[in-house]
């Protein structure tokens, strides 16, 4: 890990000054920092692991090459988020692989756990991840790109609208419309035990 | 406080959620308190589907990948963006716009100096006519006579032999392309003001 003759452990700016000049281990290090939270975030968008990795390594090649257009307004995190984020909105729209429920009409068919997922027996994991993605699905990808960076990684309203390139308050809208959304589409009341 | 105010507040906090206004609302309204319900069974089931993240050896399998590519060199120029200081500019800027103006005088002093084209004189003045020749308006003079193309093109003239001028097309720089004159002109100042 790059570190600064003091030993004290160089921050992200630090990286990225030395990443701009070709220092490969500040690049490991920045990519060993920020690919959970990327993939986290790609995979709640994809719903597949591999697209999910794919879309860190795109997204993080892409943030590397490109490192003389970050202008360190926003932390190094955040531009990287923003660059899988688009990595991944492109991404799902080219390949829609994301899981599905088979579900028909959007608006009046609420998602409900599987016949055999007894709520009383407790569902797996696999079982409520289906679900839910099924759920997310039926966002559109902005909207789900808005909740996923809130609810996953807990992103400020304005690292948000910074990684969207759209105003906070639409940045709020989007939550308060996909958590209605999401009730509506979850029958939340069947999930007992999570 | 309106139910539409309790589950906007609940969807994207303001930081008013532990108001007592609110807590009030949500002991008083039934509906607005199966929403807040919701809402936290909603959360409870993000929590228990956190993406179980890579082990080491994937994210190694994945950094090596991102490695070779950065090796390439369409990939990854790896070059320091060149920064030029504000008072730089501004001198660079100065300078180029001089350039340019001094090109533009020259060309003035160069087309109204005696020893210079001088179309006026020179152009459509009728050429003896050689060997039976038929006249044309092609001058014959000491110095090569400049003439305007049908197309707007400046040519110089020269006669090669009797009856037969060569036309030489006056171009500023290379215009083999045929692009227009002043467009060129224009071109040739903002690269001077660029450089
Ligand atoms: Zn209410």
């Amino acid at each position: 890990m790059p570190e600064a003759p003091t030993g004290v452990v160089c921050d992200d700016e630090t990286l990225v000054q030395l990443a701009r000049g070709g220092d490969r281990p500040a690049c490991e290090e920045l990519f060993r920092r920020h690919r959970d939270a990327a993939y986290r975030v790609a995979f709640r968008m994809l719903g597949h692991h591999d697209d999910a990795l794919d879309a860190v390594q795109e997204g993080f090649i892409k943030a590397i090459g490109h490192l003389e257009d970050f202008g360190g307004r926003s932390g190094f995190r955040t531009w990287l988020l923003r660059i899988v984020h688009n990595a991944a909105i492109d991404a799902g729209r080219k390949r829609k692989r994301m899981p599905s429920l088979g579900i028909g009409d959007e608006e009046h068919n609420p998602i409900e756990p599987a016949c055999e997922d007894d709520p009383a027996r407790g569902l797996n994991r696999a079982d409520l991840r289906r679900i839910l993605d099924g759920a997310l699905n039926r966002l559109s990808p902005k909207t789900r790109m808005t909740f996923i960076l809130f609810a996953e990684e807990n992103l400020s309203y304005k690292e948000i609208a910074e990684i969207q390139d759209v105003p906070i308050g639409t940045v709020m809208s989007r939550l308060s419309y996909a958590r209605h959304k999401l009730q509506s589409y979850l029958d939340l009341d069947a999930i007992d035990e999570l | 406080m309106r139910c539409v105010d309790v589950t906007r507040e609940l969807s994207a906090p303001t930081g008013d959620r532990q108001s007592s206004a609110l807590a009030q609302h949500l002991a008083a309204c039934p509906q607005c308190a199966a929403w807040a319900a919701r809402d936290m069974k909603l959360n409870q089931l993000w929590d228990a589907t956190r993406p179980v993240e890579p082990s080491t050896e994937v994210w190694n399998e994945v950094w090596t990948e991102i490695s070779a590519r950065l090796d390439r060199p369409d990939v990854l120029p790896f070059r320091e963006a060149p920064t030029i200081r504000p008072g730089r500019r501004i001198l660079m800027i100065t300078l180029g716009v001089a350039q340019a103006a001094a090109i533009l005088l020259a060309v003035f002093f160069f087309t109204r100096a005696p020893g210079g084209p001088q179309p006026d004189a020179t152009v459509h003045q009728p050429v003896r006519p050689v060997d039976g020749a038929p006249p044309s308006s092609v001058a014959q003079s000491d110095s090569d006579p400049l003439d305007i193309d049908p197309d707007g093109s400046l040519v110089v003239l020269r006669i090669e032999a009797p009856g037969k001028v060569e036309k030489t097309e006056v171009a500023l720089n290379d215009n083999s392309g045929r692009v227009d004159s002043g467009f060129e002109m224009l071109n040739f100042l903002e690269s001077a003001a660029k450089q």
